[in-house]
């Protein structure tokens, strides 16, 4: 299943990607994870990996991510090492009316044909989270230097 | 001989060991949809405070029980301890020996459960697993709906003696709406007695309840369907006894703290629901 929204923010990609860029500052504005920390020492970078949960539905579902591109200040993509299959990617891209942003999750639940109806059932939530992501970075952003 | 002793000679050659460690993570994870679309749509579970479990290393987590022989809870929190930590950190669930022994839950071996025989979750611990034991068990889990509000070990305190010799945490779990996915009436602890079923196979329970698909449900031995009712669990945060109440933590005071901590959870959970099986 792939979720993908996008949107217009009143901000710089660099304002932006100071959020955006470090995967261990998500829980503060990512909608429904409820955790996430870094598991290695350093700066965000590619390789850089984190432990991440995101609640849907009953579950907190995530597990281990690694950063696999970081490119200051346009894009940042991870993939999970443990737990679901997934795929995450934001992406900056300068505008006249700002910063044009796009938030990607794709990920695959595993066990067959329930697996497909689990897919199709947690779309609308995941949609939601990413939606209110957007929202939330927006207004984040406003209000950060 | 007893006859539960007798059934589990009997039944020795036919299914593998209670005791035996089935447990099959690539099983677990292909499970997750289908455990993840009851709990979600059928029970609208809500899974409170599960970052309180020790991010690794052995613990046992200790659950007030509820739901007949059809335990929402622990099929709940299950769920949630394999998505939240990954189905590759070791979890069993204890359970009586007579329940090992039925055909029909042989699956949840492969889930983790594991018989309660002595020295099984020594084992387990030992190992690094994080432990689940509901030490109400057949006492808990069959009492009557409108008793659904009170936790109930019926004094039983095998579990703090290993936690302690074990020198690992106890993690509380409260859980709420397991007692009402059936009309649970009597525990039928009379009727148990009567006919030796405490001597015979352990039993100290002959549970009568109104439940699905039966109507009058006795014995509840093949067990139910659940009525779709809320449940939620919340994870307490974990308890060290030995830096509680000093190096030889006192068996008494241990249970009283833990069952005071359950039950005042339990009493905040049950002040919440407004509705039967609505929650």
């Amino acid at each position: 299943m792939r979720i993908q929204e996008s949107g217009i923010l009143d901000a710089s990609p660099a304002a932006l990607w100071k959020l955006v860029g470090d995967p261990a500052g998500y829980a503060d504005f990512l909608s429904g994870v409820t955790h996430c920390e870094a598991e290695t020492k350093g700066r965000p970078r590619r390789g850089a990996r984190y432990s991440i949960r995101l609640a849907v539905g009953a579950a907190q579902v995530g597990g281990v991510i690694e950063v696999v591109e970081y490119e200051r200040p346009s894009e940042l993509a991870w993939v999970g090492i443990t737990g679901i299959d997934q795929r995450g990617r934001w992406r900056l891209r300068k505008t006249p009316e700002g910063t044009e942003v796009t938030l990607r999750l794709t990920y695959s639940v595993p066990g067959g044909l329930m697996g497909l109806v689990a897919d199709a059932l947690a779309a609308p939530i995941v949609r939601g989270h990413v939606k209110a992501t957007l929202e939330r970075l927006g207004e984040l952003a406003e209000t950060r230097p | 001989m007893s006859m539960g002793k007798l059934l589990k000679e009997r039944l020795a050659g036919v299914l593998p060991d209670p005791s035996e460690d089935l447990r099959d993570p690539d099983y677990i994870r292909d499970s997750l949809a289908l455990g993840w679309l009851i709990a979600t749509f059928y029970f609208r579970a809500d899974v409170r405070g599960i970052e309180n479990i020790p991010a690794e290393g052995p613990v046992l987590l200790v659950g007030n029980h509820s739901g007949g022989n059809i335990t929402p809870d622990s099929f709940v929190l299950g769920l949630a301890f394999n998505t939240y930590f990954g189905v590759e950190r070791p979890f069993y669930q204890l359970a009586h020996d007579l329940v090992m022994v039925m055909p029909q839950v042989q699956w949840l071996r492969r889930m983790g459960m594991v018989g309660a025989a002595p020295g099984t979750a020594e084992k387990l611990l030992d190992k690094g697993a994080a432990v689940l034991v509901y030490p109400g068990g057949d006492w808990e889990v069959h009492r009557p709906t409108w008793k659904s509000a009170s936790v109930d070990f019926a004094g039983r305190k095998g579990f703090l003696r290993l936690a302690i010799d074990r020198k690992v945490p106890i993690v509380p779990v409260v859980g709420i709406g397991g007692q009402e996915t059936a009309l649970f009436l009597s525990r039928g602890e009379h009727l148990a007695k009567l006919l030796r079923l405490d001597r015979l196979l352990r039993l100290k329970v002959l549970p009568i309840s109104l439940a699905a698909p039966w109507g009058l449900n006795i014995g509840d031995f093949v067990g139910h369907i659940p009525l779709p009712a809320k449940i939620t669990v919340s994870v307490l945060e974990p308890v060290d006894l030995r830096k509680k109440f000093g190096p030889n933590p006192s068996l008494e005071k241990s249970y009283n703290h833990i069952t005071r901590l359950m039950q005042r959870e339990l009493d905040r959970l049950a002040a919440e629901r407004r509705l039967p099986l609505l929650g």
